[in-house]
């Protein structure tokens, strides 16, 4: 039985990349030395060539229909070409669109929780809370009970909810209007207490009224990060990773 | 070669007036366009993504997108024009494949499939064939899809590294690593079949 050099050991990959015309320099010495000492290994490049060869070769599916567009193709499709090439534009950074997005929506939420901790939210800021609550949630998490700012909702938010103007009787109008991001669970969050008449509208809890003064720039920054964060992070994972590393 | 020339010359320039056509909103004349090269485009998008329903889909949507885009056709070859927004079509396929994964592949031995006509007139020889190419339709579904496209791109397109660096978005040592390492992942999928390769395959 003659012995046999160990195969297993030896580098596939360089002679794959010999077998392709792609190895120069001092690789090129040793992977002629490999092919002139294992057998296994000329075989292996003799394989590979002939697979490369033959690859144009490999079967296909027949066609199973006429590609020819119709007017309605062309009229009602949307353009979904954007998206894509907007992902190419971004080059390397599409690798990078997930963790920064992450990063930024952990940091802003944090900011949020130590402006809540701290105190450091205002009776706007706490509206404006609500807001981006219900505008993820579809359903803010403030009631009528939980919010006195003394500020009714803007026209345009009052005009996005119907059914939540429907709800609200008799809405005064105080000039300090809640954010325009607000749905229909923000407009009825943000209920008055009152109503026109100044008689108390309901079994409100007594809660010290705030001014209606503008949030802190820490709850602003913050809230800006999440946003910032979840758009990249549904961009990245739309995306996904055209640009990977090397096998 | 030289009438082979005047052919290519000849196709390119019917391509060209189709084009224009096209432009101005004819879209009888683009539809003369996909006539000619949906095989083609066909045979291209389903290698890049194996499964019969998404490359369908890919090759409907690169239809699309070319008639969306004829204003940013700068000249040139429309074959390879075309071929590049397949080739964008079927990349974003294989995207959506990873997060929905995909039809189990058919079965090969399914008629449908369609070994290219080879110029093998014995029959022995042609029934070698055809379950080569069926083994390596087999084989190359089942690399990974950054394997796949490279060697598809290169060794059935024709297009070099540096093209297909540009087209992927990837580094040039990227792509040949993506090469050598799908050709020996054939390698080992066609272990079975090894005996179809060798002998008058080189």
């Amino acid at each position: 039985m003659t012995e046999r050099p160990d195969h297993t050991s030896h580098d596939r990959l360089l002679i794959a990349a010999y077998a392709a015309g792609d190895v120069t320099g001092p690789d090129l010495a040793r992977a002629e030395a490999l092919l002139g000492s294992c057998h296994e290994c000329a075989e292996l490049r003799a394989d590979l060539a002939a697979i490369a060869q033959a690859t144009p070769a490999a079967a296909v599916p027949r066609r199973p229909r006429d590609f020819r567009l119709r007017p309605a193709d062309v009229e009602s499709a949307p353009s979904r070409g954007l998206v894509s090439r907007f992902g190419r534009s971004l080059g390397s950074f599409r690798r990078s669109l997930v963790p920064v997005g992450a990063g930024l929506a952990t940091i802003g939420i944090a900011g949020l929780l130590l402006a809540g901790t701290t105190g450091l939210f205002g009776g706007s800021s706490a509206a404006i809370l609500s807001t981006v609550g219900s505008s993820v949630g579809g359903n803010g998490y403030g009631s009528s009970r939980d919010v006195d700012t003394g500020g009714g909702p803007s026209p345009a938010a009052a005009a996005s909810a119907p059914e939540a103007s429907a709800m609200a009787p008799e809405v005064p109008d105080t000039g300090a209007g809640a954010s325009p991001l607000a749905g229909g669970g923000a407009a009825q969050s943000l209920l008055p207490a009152k109503g026109t008449d100044g008689q108390e509208a309901g079994p409100v809890p007594a809660r010290p009224s705030t001014p209606a003064a503008g949030p802190s720039p820490l709850v602003l920054g913050a809230i800006g990060l999440v946003l910032v964060g979840a758009v990249l992070l549904g961009l990245g994972l739309s995306l996904g990773n055209r640009a990977s590393p090397p096998d | 070669v030289e009438y082979a020339g005047r052919v290519e010359d000849a196709a390119q320039h019917r391509d060209l007036g189709l084009v224009e056509r096209a432009r101005a909103g004819d879209l009888d004349a683009f539809n003369e366009l996909v006539l000619l090269h949906q095989d083609h485009l066909w045979a291209l998008v389903v290698r890049l993504v194996p499964d019969p329903d998404q490359a369908s889909d890919a090759v409907q949507e690169a239809f699309l997108n070319a008639y969306r885009n004829l204003r940013s056709f700068r000249g040139g070859s429309v074959r390879s024009w075309l071929g590049r927004i397949a080739i964008n079509a079927a990349m974003d396929a294989q995207r959506f494949r990873k997060r929905r994964p995909a039809q189990p592949y058919p079965e090969l031995e399914d008629d449908t499939w369609q070994p290219p006509a080879g110029p093998e007139a014995d029959p022995e020889r042609s029934a070698m064939a055809a379950e080569r190419s069926r083994a390596l339709a087999e084989a190359l579904a089942n690399i990974t899809d950054d394997q796949r496209t490279a060697i598809v791109l290169f060794d059935v397109e024709g297009y070099d590294y540096h093209e297909i660096a540009e087209l992927t978005g990837v580094s040039l040592g990227t792509v040949k690593s993506r090469i050598h390492r799908g050709r020996l992942a054939m390698r080992g999928l066609l272990e079975d079949h090894i005996g179809l390769f060798r002998g008058d395959a080189g």
